[in-house]
Protein backbone atom coordinates (compact mmCIF):
# COMPACT_ATOMS: atom_id res chain seq x y z
CA UNK A 1 0.00 0.00 0.00
CA UNK A 2 1.53 3.10 -0.92
CA UNK A 3 1.91 5.97 1.53
CA UNK A 4 -0.16 8.95 1.55
CA UNK A 5 0.60 11.59 -1.51
CA UNK A 6 2.33 14.93 -0.14
CA UNK A 7 -0.18 17.77 1.64
CA UNK A 8 -0.91 19.91 -1.63
CA UNK A 9 -3.73 22.66 -2.01
CA UNK A 10 -5.73 22.82 -4.75
CA UNK A 11 -6.59 26.01 -7.29
CA UNK A 12 -9.72 26.02 -9.05
CA UNK A 13 -10.08 28.58 -11.38
CA UNK A 14 -13.58 30.19 -13.20
CA UNK A 15 -11.21 31.03 -16.42
CA UNK A 16 -14.58 32.60 -17.79
CA UNK A 17 -14.66 33.83 -20.97
CA UNK A 18 -17.30 36.59 -20.71
CA UNK A 19 -15.31 39.32 -18.82
CA UNK A 20 -11.84 40.27 -17.65
CA UNK A 21 -12.18 39.16 -14.25
CA UNK A 22 -12.14 35.38 -15.92
CA UNK A 23 -8.78 35.93 -17.83
CA UNK A 24 -7.18 37.40 -14.44
CA UNK A 25 -8.08 34.52 -12.75
CA UNK A 26 -6.76 32.20 -14.77
CA UNK A 27 -3.13 34.08 -14.96
CA UNK A 28 -3.57 34.32 -11.07
CA UNK A 29 -4.02 30.90 -10.33
CA UNK A 30 -1.08 29.54 -13.33
CA UNK A 31 1.23 31.86 -11.87
CA UNK A 32 0.90 31.07 -7.99
CA UNK A 33 0.83 26.81 -9.73
CA UNK A 34 4.17 27.81 -11.99
CA UNK A 35 6.03 30.27 -10.11
CA UNK A 36 5.04 31.07 -6.42
CA UNK A 37 3.84 27.75 -5.23
CA UNK A 38 4.66 25.30 -7.25
CA UNK A 39 5.31 22.54 -4.74
CA UNK A 40 2.52 23.22 -2.68
CA UNK A 41 -0.13 23.55 -5.33
CA UNK A 42 -2.65 21.53 -8.18
CA UNK A 43 -5.51 22.48 -10.00
CA UNK A 44 -7.83 21.42 -11.86
CA UNK A 45 -10.42 22.13 -14.92
CA UNK A 46 -13.38 22.87 -13.24
CA UNK A 47 -15.66 21.36 -16.35
CA UNK A 48 -14.03 17.69 -15.10
CA UNK A 49 -16.38 17.63 -11.96
CA UNK A 50 -19.05 16.76 -14.66
CA UNK A 51 -16.94 15.28 -17.62
CA UNK A 52 -14.45 13.36 -15.68
CA UNK A 53 -14.75 10.65 -12.70
CA UNK A 54 -15.63 10.22 -9.45
CA UNK A 55 -11.62 10.67 -8.74
CA UNK A 56 -12.24 13.97 -10.07
CA UNK A 57 -14.96 15.06 -8.30
CA UNK A 58 -13.69 13.84 -4.65
CA UNK A 59 -10.57 17.25 -5.57
CA UNK A 60 -12.00 19.59 -3.49
CA UNK A 61 -12.25 16.87 -0.43
CA UNK A 62 -9.35 15.40 -0.38
CA UNK A 63 -7.43 19.24 -1.43
CA UNK A 64 -8.45 21.90 0.79
CA UNK A 65 -9.59 24.02 -2.71
CA UNK A 66 -9.47 27.79 -3.65
CA UNK A 67 -11.67 29.03 -5.80
CA UNK A 68 -10.57 31.84 -7.70
CA UNK A 69 -13.61 33.57 -9.84
CA UNK A 70 -13.95 36.83 -12.14
CA UNK A 71 -17.59 38.21 -11.35
CA UNK A 72 -20.42 37.64 -8.71
CA UNK A 73 -21.57 34.36 -10.46
CA UNK A 74 -19.31 32.51 -8.94
CA UNK A 75 -18.94 29.59 -10.86
CA UNK A 76 -16.25 28.21 -9.73
CA UNK A 77 -16.93 28.22 -5.91
CA UNK A 78 -20.72 27.22 -6.87
CA UNK A 79 -19.57 24.41 -9.06
CA UNK A 80 -17.20 22.69 -6.51
CA UNK A 81 -19.21 22.92 -4.14
CA UNK A 82 -22.18 21.38 -6.28
CA UNK A 83 -20.06 18.91 -7.28
CA UNK A 84 -16.96 18.55 -5.13
CA UNK A 85 -16.88 20.17 -2.04
CA UNK A 86 -17.34 23.24 -0.70
CA UNK A 87 -14.23 24.84 -1.24
CA UNK A 88 -11.61 26.30 1.63
CA UNK A 89 -11.62 29.68 0.41
CA UNK A 90 -13.42 31.50 -2.17
CA UNK A 91 -11.62 34.67 -3.75
CA UNK A 92 -13.28 37.23 -6.09
CA UNK A 93 -11.55 39.31 -8.15
CA UNK A 94 -13.90 42.62 -8.15
CA UNK A 95 -13.30 42.25 -4.49
CA UNK A 96 -9.63 41.34 -4.23
CA UNK A 97 -8.82 44.43 -6.46
CA UNK A 98 -11.01 46.72 -4.50
CA UNK A 99 -9.62 46.09 -1.07
CA UNK A 100 -5.98 46.81 -2.67
CA UNK A 101 -6.94 50.20 -4.98
CA UNK A 102 -6.60 48.79 -8.05
CA UNK A 103 -8.81 49.13 -10.82
CA UNK A 104 -11.69 46.58 -12.48
CA UNK A 105 -9.08 44.59 -15.40
CA UNK A 106 -9.66 45.60 -18.79
CA UNK A 107 -9.50 42.81 -21.83
CA UNK A 108 -11.17 39.57 -22.01
CA UNK A 109 -8.68 38.15 -24.49
CA UNK A 110 -5.41 39.94 -23.39
CA UNK A 111 -5.27 42.00 -20.45
CA UNK A 112 -5.06 45.79 -20.37
CA UNK A 113 -1.03 46.41 -18.96
CA UNK A 114 -2.56 48.33 -16.02
CA UNK A 115 -4.65 44.85 -15.04
CA UNK A 116 -1.26 42.89 -14.49
CA UNK A 117 -1.26 44.39 -11.28
CA UNK A 118 -4.64 43.05 -10.46
CA UNK A 119 -3.12 39.67 -11.40
CA UNK A 120 -0.16 39.70 -9.33
CA UNK A 121 -2.34 41.05 -6.77
CA UNK A 122 -4.96 38.01 -6.96
CA UNK A 123 -1.86 35.87 -7.59
CA UNK A 124 -0.02 36.88 -4.26
CA UNK A 125 -3.42 36.39 -2.39
CA UNK A 126 -4.01 33.43 -3.56
CA UNK A 127 -0.31 32.32 -2.60
CA UNK A 128 -0.98 33.59 1.03
CA UNK A 129 -4.33 31.35 1.02
CA UNK A 130 -1.95 28.41 0.13
CA UNK A 131 0.17 29.49 2.86
CA UNK A 132 -3.04 29.19 5.51
CA UNK A 133 -4.40 26.34 3.74
CA UNK A 134 -0.58 24.59 4.42
CA UNK A 135 -0.42 25.50 7.92
CA UNK A 136 -3.97 23.46 8.90
CA UNK A 137 -4.72 19.72 9.57
CA UNK A 138 -7.25 18.72 6.39
CA UNK A 139 -9.39 15.58 6.54
CA UNK A 140 -9.77 14.07 3.17
CA UNK A 141 -12.20 11.92 4.56
CA UNK A 142 -14.36 14.80 5.85
CA UNK A 143 -13.12 17.34 3.53
CA UNK A 144 -13.02 19.84 6.32
CA UNK A 145 -10.39 21.55 8.03
CA UNK A 146 -9.58 19.85 11.38
CA UNK A 147 -8.96 21.73 14.64
CA UNK A 148 -5.25 21.63 15.87
CA UNK A 149 -2.03 22.59 13.95
CA UNK A 150 -0.93 20.94 11.11
CA UNK A 151 2.44 21.29 11.39
CA UNK A 152 4.38 17.74 11.95
CA UNK A 153 5.51 17.68 15.98
CA UNK A 154 8.06 14.97 17.17
CA UNK A 155 8.36 15.38 21.09
CA UNK A 156 10.96 13.71 22.56
CA UNK A 157 11.94 13.80 26.91
CA UNK A 158 15.45 13.67 28.14
CA UNK A 159 17.02 14.85 31.31
CA UNK A 160 18.18 18.07 32.22
CA UNK A 161 21.29 18.94 30.58
CA UNK A 162 22.21 20.52 34.26
CA UNK A 163 22.23 17.69 35.89
CA UNK A 164 19.34 17.95 38.23
CA UNK A 165 17.63 14.85 36.77
CA UNK A 166 14.29 17.24 35.66
CA UNK A 167 13.20 15.38 32.82
CA UNK A 168 13.07 18.19 29.36
CA UNK A 169 10.86 17.17 26.83
CA UNK A 170 11.64 18.82 23.53
CA UNK A 171 8.64 19.74 20.67
CA UNK A 172 9.67 20.24 17.45
CA UNK A 173 7.07 22.07 15.53
CA UNK A 174 7.72 23.36 12.41
CA UNK A 175 11.31 22.43 12.60
CA UNK A 176 11.64 24.78 15.61
CA UNK A 177 12.35 22.82 18.63
CA UNK A 178 10.99 24.04 22.06
CA UNK A 179 12.33 22.52 25.20
CA UNK A 180 10.00 22.69 28.18
CA UNK A 181 11.08 21.92 31.49
CA UNK A 182 9.27 18.81 33.29
CA UNK A 183 6.28 18.86 31.07
CA UNK A 184 5.82 15.06 31.25
CA UNK A 185 5.29 14.84 35.16
CA UNK A 186 2.74 17.91 34.51
CA UNK A 187 0.82 15.60 32.07
CA UNK A 188 0.85 13.11 33.72
CA UNK A 189 -0.59 14.63 37.03
CA UNK A 190 -3.41 16.18 34.22
CA UNK A 191 -3.77 12.76 32.98
CA UNK A 192 -4.17 11.12 36.51
CA UNK A 193 -6.41 13.91 37.77
CA UNK A 194 -8.53 12.59 35.20
CA UNK A 195 -8.64 15.05 32.53
CA UNK A 196 -8.33 14.68 28.64
CA UNK A 197 -7.39 16.31 25.76
CA UNK A 198 -9.49 19.33 24.98
CA UNK A 199 -8.23 23.29 24.49
CA UNK A 200 -9.41 24.17 27.78
CA UNK A 201 -6.90 21.70 29.63
CA UNK A 202 -4.84 23.12 27.07
CA UNK A 203 -4.55 26.00 29.09
CA UNK A 204 -4.71 24.72 32.82
CA UNK A 205 -1.89 22.88 31.73
CA UNK A 206 -0.04 25.91 30.49
CA UNK A 207 -0.35 27.73 33.28
CA UNK A 208 1.27 25.14 35.59
CA UNK A 209 4.00 24.94 33.03
CA UNK A 210 4.52 28.41 33.42
CA UNK A 211 5.39 27.60 37.12
CA UNK A 212 8.65 25.88 35.82
CA UNK A 213 9.54 27.55 32.75
CA UNK A 214 10.18 31.24 31.86
CA UNK A 215 8.71 31.32 28.86
CA UNK A 216 10.07 33.96 25.88
CA UNK A 217 8.12 37.30 25.98
CA UNK A 218 6.76 36.80 22.14
CA UNK A 219 6.95 33.31 22.39
CA UNK A 220 3.28 32.70 24.22
CA UNK A 221 1.43 31.17 20.91
CA UNK A 222 4.55 28.73 19.96
CA UNK A 223 4.72 27.03 23.59
CA UNK A 224 0.83 27.44 24.70
CA UNK A 225 1.00 25.50 20.38
CA UNK A 226 3.98 22.77 21.88
CA UNK A 227 2.29 22.40 24.74
CA UNK A 228 -0.86 21.60 22.96
CA UNK A 229 0.57 19.20 20.67
CA UNK A 230 2.32 16.92 23.25
CA UNK A 231 -1.07 16.77 25.86
CA UNK A 232 -3.08 15.93 22.79
CA UNK A 233 -0.04 12.98 21.89
CA UNK A 234 0.19 11.77 25.69
CA UNK A 235 -3.41 11.58 25.80
CA UNK A 236 -3.32 9.66 22.92
CA UNK A 237 -0.63 7.58 23.61
CA UNK A 238 -2.03 6.95 27.08
CA UNK A 239 -5.33 5.72 25.68
CA UNK A 240 -3.86 3.58 22.76
CA UNK A 241 -1.97 1.63 26.04
CA UNK A 242 -4.67 1.50 28.28
CA UNK A 243 -6.71 0.49 25.68
CA UNK A 244 -9.32 3.52 26.26
CA UNK B 1 -27.91 37.77 -36.07
CA UNK B 2 -29.47 38.13 -32.65
CA UNK B 3 -27.55 36.88 -29.93
CA UNK B 4 -30.48 34.09 -29.11
CA UNK B 5 -29.09 32.41 -33.03
CA UNK B 6 -26.02 32.93 -33.07
CA UNK B 7 -24.21 29.86 -33.31
CA UNK B 8 -22.35 29.24 -30.15
CA UNK B 9 -18.58 28.58 -29.45
CA UNK B 10 -17.65 26.65 -26.39
CA UNK B 11 -13.64 26.28 -25.54
CA UNK B 12 -12.76 24.07 -22.78
CA UNK B 13 -10.12 26.87 -22.11
CA UNK B 14 -8.11 23.85 -20.20
CA UNK B 15 -5.82 25.60 -17.47
CA UNK B 16 -3.34 22.04 -17.31
CA UNK B 17 -2.00 22.47 -20.91
CA UNK B 18 -1.31 24.69 -23.59
CA UNK B 19 -3.78 22.81 -25.86
CA UNK B 20 -6.65 24.26 -23.53
CA UNK B 21 -4.88 27.93 -24.57
CA UNK B 22 -5.34 27.23 -28.25
CA UNK B 23 -9.22 26.04 -27.69
CA UNK B 24 -9.52 29.85 -25.87
CA UNK B 25 -7.47 31.82 -28.33
CA UNK B 26 -9.23 29.83 -31.23
CA UNK B 27 -12.63 30.92 -30.04
CA UNK B 28 -11.69 34.30 -29.14
CA UNK B 29 -10.29 34.72 -32.62
CA UNK B 30 -13.89 33.21 -34.27
CA UNK B 31 -15.86 35.35 -32.26
CA UNK B 32 -14.01 38.77 -32.21
CA UNK B 33 -12.15 38.79 -35.68
CA UNK B 34 -13.73 36.19 -38.04
CA UNK B 35 -17.25 35.76 -37.64
CA UNK B 36 -18.08 38.77 -35.04
CA UNK B 37 -22.32 38.98 -35.96
CA UNK B 38 -22.78 35.37 -36.28
CA UNK B 39 -21.12 33.57 -33.32
CA UNK B 40 -20.92 33.83 -30.06
CA UNK B 41 -18.86 32.16 -26.73
CA UNK B 42 -20.85 30.47 -23.95
CA UNK B 43 -18.37 30.41 -21.07
CA UNK B 44 -17.91 26.56 -20.50
CA UNK B 45 -17.93 27.24 -16.66
CA UNK B 46 -21.22 28.75 -16.84
CA UNK B 47 -22.60 25.72 -18.51
CA UNK B 48 -20.96 23.04 -15.60
CA UNK B 49 -22.84 26.16 -12.97
CA UNK B 50 -26.04 25.37 -14.33
CA UNK B 51 -26.68 28.68 -15.45
CA UNK B 52 -29.84 29.31 -16.91
CA UNK B 53 -28.72 31.38 -19.60
CA UNK B 54 -25.86 29.42 -21.12
CA UNK B 55 -28.25 26.14 -21.02
CA UNK B 56 -30.76 27.87 -23.26
CA UNK B 57 -28.24 29.45 -25.40
CA UNK B 58 -26.79 26.07 -26.17
CA UNK B 59 -29.98 24.46 -26.32
CA UNK B 60 -31.16 26.94 -29.04
CA UNK B 61 -28.15 27.72 -31.11
CA UNK B 62 -26.07 25.41 -32.87
CA UNK B 63 -23.28 24.22 -30.70
CA UNK B 64 -19.09 24.10 -31.75
CA UNK B 65 -16.90 22.72 -29.40
CA UNK B 66 -13.19 22.99 -29.05
CA UNK B 67 -11.26 20.64 -26.47
CA UNK B 68 -8.26 20.68 -25.44
CA UNK B 69 -7.92 17.13 -24.83
CA UNK B 70 -9.45 13.32 -24.78
CA UNK B 71 -11.64 14.13 -22.14
CA UNK B 72 -13.52 16.58 -24.04
CA UNK B 73 -14.99 18.57 -21.78
CA UNK B 74 -17.01 21.70 -23.85
CA UNK B 75 -18.86 18.60 -25.47
CA UNK B 76 -19.67 16.64 -22.37
CA UNK B 77 -20.63 19.45 -20.59
CA UNK B 78 -22.63 20.67 -23.72
CA UNK B 79 -24.79 17.61 -23.78
CA UNK B 80 -25.01 17.49 -20.17
CA UNK B 81 -27.21 20.95 -20.39
CA UNK B 82 -28.90 19.25 -23.01
CA UNK B 83 -27.44 20.82 -26.46
CA UNK B 84 -26.24 18.76 -29.41
CA UNK B 85 -23.19 19.49 -30.47
CA UNK B 86 -22.97 20.22 -34.10
CA UNK B 87 -19.47 20.14 -34.50
CA UNK B 88 -16.61 18.99 -32.34
CA UNK B 89 -13.07 19.93 -32.52
CA UNK B 90 -10.09 18.07 -30.65
CA UNK B 91 -7.16 20.42 -30.50
CA UNK B 92 -4.51 17.73 -30.56
CA UNK B 93 -6.17 16.34 -33.79
CA UNK B 94 -6.04 19.03 -35.81
CA UNK B 95 -1.93 19.22 -34.43
CA UNK B 96 -1.44 16.46 -35.68
CA UNK B 97 -2.53 17.93 -39.28
CA UNK B 98 -0.53 21.10 -38.43
CA UNK B 99 2.60 20.01 -37.11
CA UNK B 100 5.13 22.68 -37.88
CA UNK B 101 3.04 24.87 -35.21
CA UNK B 102 3.85 23.32 -31.70
CA UNK B 103 1.95 25.04 -29.59
CA UNK B 104 3.58 25.71 -26.20
CA UNK B 105 2.49 27.83 -23.11
CA UNK B 106 -0.35 27.92 -20.98
CA UNK B 107 -0.45 31.13 -19.28
CA UNK B 108 0.88 33.07 -22.54
CA UNK B 109 0.60 31.03 -26.12
CA UNK B 110 4.26 30.80 -28.37
CA UNK B 111 3.90 32.20 -31.63
CA UNK B 112 3.63 28.88 -33.17
CA UNK B 113 0.50 28.49 -30.45
CA UNK B 114 -1.07 31.54 -31.96
CA UNK B 115 -1.18 30.92 -35.55
CA UNK B 116 -2.00 26.95 -34.79
CA UNK B 117 -5.31 28.37 -32.79
CA UNK B 118 -5.66 31.13 -36.07
CA UNK B 119 -5.60 27.96 -38.43
CA UNK B 120 -7.97 26.01 -36.23
CA UNK B 121 -10.37 29.11 -35.60
CA UNK B 122 -10.62 29.64 -39.72
CA UNK B 123 -11.63 26.24 -39.86
CA UNK B 124 -14.24 26.87 -37.19
CA UNK B 125 -15.33 30.23 -39.03
CA UNK B 126 -16.06 28.15 -42.45
CA UNK B 127 -17.92 25.53 -40.21
CA UNK B 128 -20.19 28.11 -38.91
CA UNK B 129 -21.04 29.43 -42.22
CA UNK B 130 -22.42 25.94 -43.02
CA UNK B 131 -24.04 25.43 -39.98
CA UNK B 132 -25.44 28.43 -40.31
CA UNK B 133 -26.93 27.69 -44.31
CA UNK B 134 -27.97 24.72 -42.94
CA UNK B 135 -25.32 22.56 -44.74
CA UNK B 136 -24.22 19.49 -42.35
CA UNK B 137 -20.77 20.70 -41.21
CA UNK B 138 -19.20 17.20 -41.27
CA UNK B 139 -19.64 17.30 -44.88
CA UNK C 1 -8.49 -4.83 -21.75
CA UNK C 2 -6.61 -5.04 -18.57
CA UNK C 3 -7.58 -8.61 -17.12
CA UNK C 4 -4.82 -9.95 -15.24
CA UNK C 5 -2.60 -7.26 -14.95
CA UNK C 6 -0.42 -6.24 -11.60
CA UNK C 7 -1.55 -2.90 -10.57
CA UNK C 8 -1.43 0.33 -8.31
CA UNK C 9 -3.08 2.77 -7.00
CA UNK C 10 -1.52 6.41 -6.49
CA UNK C 11 -4.31 9.30 -5.73
CA UNK C 12 -6.87 8.59 -8.47
CA UNK C 13 -4.78 6.72 -10.88
CA UNK C 14 -4.26 3.35 -11.48
CA UNK C 15 -0.81 1.96 -13.15
CA UNK C 16 -0.87 -1.56 -14.45
CA UNK C 17 1.84 -3.79 -15.27
CA UNK C 18 1.78 -6.59 -17.52
CA UNK C 19 3.02 -9.91 -16.31
CA UNK C 20 5.15 -12.07 -18.05
CA UNK C 21 6.94 -9.15 -19.82
CA UNK C 22 10.04 -7.72 -19.34
CA UNK C 23 11.03 -3.78 -18.05
CA UNK C 24 13.34 -1.08 -18.32
CA UNK C 25 13.30 1.48 -15.43
CA UNK C 26 12.43 4.19 -17.72
CA UNK C 27 8.95 2.18 -18.72
CA UNK C 28 9.92 0.28 -21.48
CA UNK C 29 8.35 -3.41 -21.42
CA UNK C 30 9.55 -5.75 -23.63
CA UNK C 31 8.19 -9.16 -24.57
CA UNK C 32 9.54 -11.83 -26.59
CA UNK C 33 8.10 -14.35 -29.02
CA UNK C 34 9.28 -17.93 -29.09
CA UNK C 35 8.18 -18.06 -32.36
CA UNK C 36 10.23 -15.11 -34.62
CA UNK C 37 12.82 -15.18 -31.43
CA UNK C 38 12.19 -11.24 -31.85
CA UNK C 39 10.92 -8.87 -28.76
CA UNK C 40 8.11 -6.71 -28.74
CA UNK C 41 8.41 -3.00 -27.43
CA UNK C 42 6.61 -0.22 -26.26
CA UNK C 43 5.79 2.18 -23.35
CA UNK C 44 4.82 0.84 -19.81
CA UNK C 45 1.14 2.12 -18.96
CA UNK C 46 2.63 4.21 -15.90
CA UNK C 47 5.02 5.88 -18.65
CA UNK C 48 2.22 6.73 -20.90
CA UNK C 49 0.10 7.92 -18.63
CA UNK C 50 2.63 10.12 -16.99
CA UNK C 51 3.35 11.27 -20.30
CA UNK C 52 0.18 12.16 -21.81
CA UNK C 53 -1.38 11.97 -24.83
CA UNK C 54 0.50 11.25 -27.74
CA UNK C 55 0.72 13.80 -30.39
CA UNK C 56 3.72 12.07 -32.49
CA UNK C 57 5.19 8.73 -32.55
CA UNK C 58 8.84 9.22 -34.01
CA UNK C 59 10.24 5.31 -34.70
CA UNK C 60 13.42 4.14 -36.25
CA UNK C 61 13.94 2.97 -39.27
CA UNK C 62 14.23 -1.06 -39.93
CA UNK C 63 17.53 -2.17 -40.09
CA UNK C 64 18.74 0.17 -36.77
CA UNK C 65 21.78 -1.18 -34.87
CA UNK C 66 21.21 -0.13 -31.46
CA UNK C 67 23.03 -0.41 -27.63
CA UNK C 68 21.26 -0.19 -24.97
CA UNK C 69 20.21 3.07 -24.18
CA UNK C 70 20.66 4.56 -27.23
CA UNK C 71 17.69 6.49 -28.82
CA UNK C 72 14.76 4.28 -29.70
CA UNK C 73 11.81 6.31 -30.58
CA UNK C 74 10.82 10.04 -29.30
CA UNK C 75 7.06 10.32 -28.58
CA UNK C 76 5.73 14.38 -28.29
CA UNK C 77 2.72 14.32 -25.98
CA UNK C 78 0.66 17.30 -25.11
CA UNK C 79 2.99 17.61 -21.90
CA UNK C 80 6.52 16.67 -23.31
CA UNK C 81 9.02 15.54 -25.71
CA UNK C 82 10.12 11.89 -24.60
CA UNK C 83 12.96 9.91 -26.31
CA UNK C 84 12.32 6.31 -25.37
CA UNK C 85 15.94 4.69 -24.79
CA UNK C 86 16.98 1.33 -26.24
CA UNK C 87 16.01 -2.06 -23.72
CA UNK C 88 19.18 -3.91 -25.13
CA UNK C 89 21.56 -4.18 -27.81
CA UNK C 90 19.32 -4.93 -31.11
CA UNK C 91 18.34 -4.50 -34.56
CA UNK C 92 15.26 -2.96 -35.50
CA UNK C 93 13.01 -5.57 -37.73
CA UNK C 94 9.74 -4.09 -37.47
CA UNK C 95 7.86 -0.53 -36.69
CA UNK C 96 4.30 -0.11 -35.85
CA UNK C 97 3.08 1.72 -38.60
CA UNK C 98 -0.43 2.15 -37.41
CA UNK C 99 1.11 4.79 -34.79
CA UNK C 100 1.23 6.94 -38.02
CA UNK C 101 -2.21 7.41 -38.07
CA UNK C 102 -3.45 6.58 -34.94
CA UNK C 103 -0.76 7.27 -32.08
CA UNK C 104 -3.44 7.54 -29.54
CA UNK C 105 -3.03 3.96 -29.40
CA UNK C 106 0.24 4.09 -27.25
CA UNK C 107 -2.42 5.66 -24.51
CA UNK C 108 -5.20 3.53 -25.23
CA UNK C 109 -3.73 0.17 -25.59
CA UNK C 110 0.17 0.22 -24.47
CA UNK C 111 1.16 -3.26 -23.69
CA UNK C 112 -1.41 -4.39 -27.00
CA UNK C 113 -1.80 -2.34 -30.23
CA UNK C 114 0.29 0.58 -28.83
CA UNK C 115 3.54 -0.99 -29.55
CA UNK C 116 6.52 0.95 -31.09
CA UNK C 117 8.87 -1.85 -32.62
CA UNK C 118 9.79 -5.45 -32.97
CA UNK C 119 13.78 -5.56 -32.21
CA UNK C 120 16.15 -8.37 -32.81
CA UNK C 121 18.06 -8.86 -29.60
CA UNK C 122 21.75 -9.48 -29.57
CA UNK C 123 21.42 -12.10 -26.29
CA UNK C 124 18.21 -13.15 -24.61
CA UNK C 125 17.64 -12.70 -21.71
CA UNK C 126 18.38 -9.55 -22.15
CA UNK C 127 20.87 -8.15 -18.75
CA UNK C 128 19.16 -5.58 -16.59
CA UNK C 129 15.94 -6.59 -17.51
CA UNK C 130 13.36 -6.15 -14.83
CA UNK C 131 10.45 -8.44 -14.18
CA UNK C 132 6.70 -7.56 -13.94
CA UNK C 133 6.78 -7.46 -9.76
CA UNK C 134 10.65 -5.80 -9.43
CA UNK C 135 9.35 -3.24 -11.71
CA UNK C 136 5.99 -2.72 -10.07
CA UNK C 137 8.19 -2.05 -6.94
CA UNK C 138 10.49 0.78 -9.17
CA UNK C 139 7.07 1.88 -10.58
CA UNK C 140 5.54 2.39 -7.22
CA UNK C 141 8.35 4.18 -6.26
CA UNK C 142 8.45 6.63 -8.79
CA UNK C 143 4.60 7.03 -8.57
CA UNK C 144 4.85 8.04 -5.16
CA UNK C 145 8.10 10.50 -5.83
CA UNK C 146 6.32 12.30 -8.38
CA UNK C 147 3.02 12.83 -6.51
Amino acid sequence: MPDLPQRKVGIVACSGEDLAGGTVTRLAALKVLEELRPAQTVTICLPLFLAGGEGDRAFAKFYPTIAVDGCEKRCAARATELYSNKPAVSLLVGEVLAERGLPPPQGVRRLSSESRAGVDALADEIAAAVDRLMAVRWSRTEGAILAGPAASATISTGACACGSGIPVTTVVLDGRSIQIMALEPILELACGQGLRADDAVSGQIMDTVRVYNAVPVGDEAAWEQAVGVAWREFCAHREASDGA
Amino acid sequence: MSQGTRICIVPCSGIGKTYGSVTREAAFTVVEELRPETTQIIALSQLVLGDEDAQAAVRSAQVITLDGCKLTCASVNVRQAGGAVAREYAVLDFYRQHRDLKPQGIAELSEDGVALARALAQEVAEASDMLAKGIDAHA
Amino acid sequence: MFEDFLQIMVDKFVFRVKPGYFYTEAGVWVAMDAVTGFVRAGLTDFRQQTSGDVAFAELPAVGTRLIAGDDLANIETIKVDLTVAAPCDAVVMTVNAALNDAPELINQDPYGAGWLVELRPATWPAPDLLDADSYLAVMMAQAEEAN
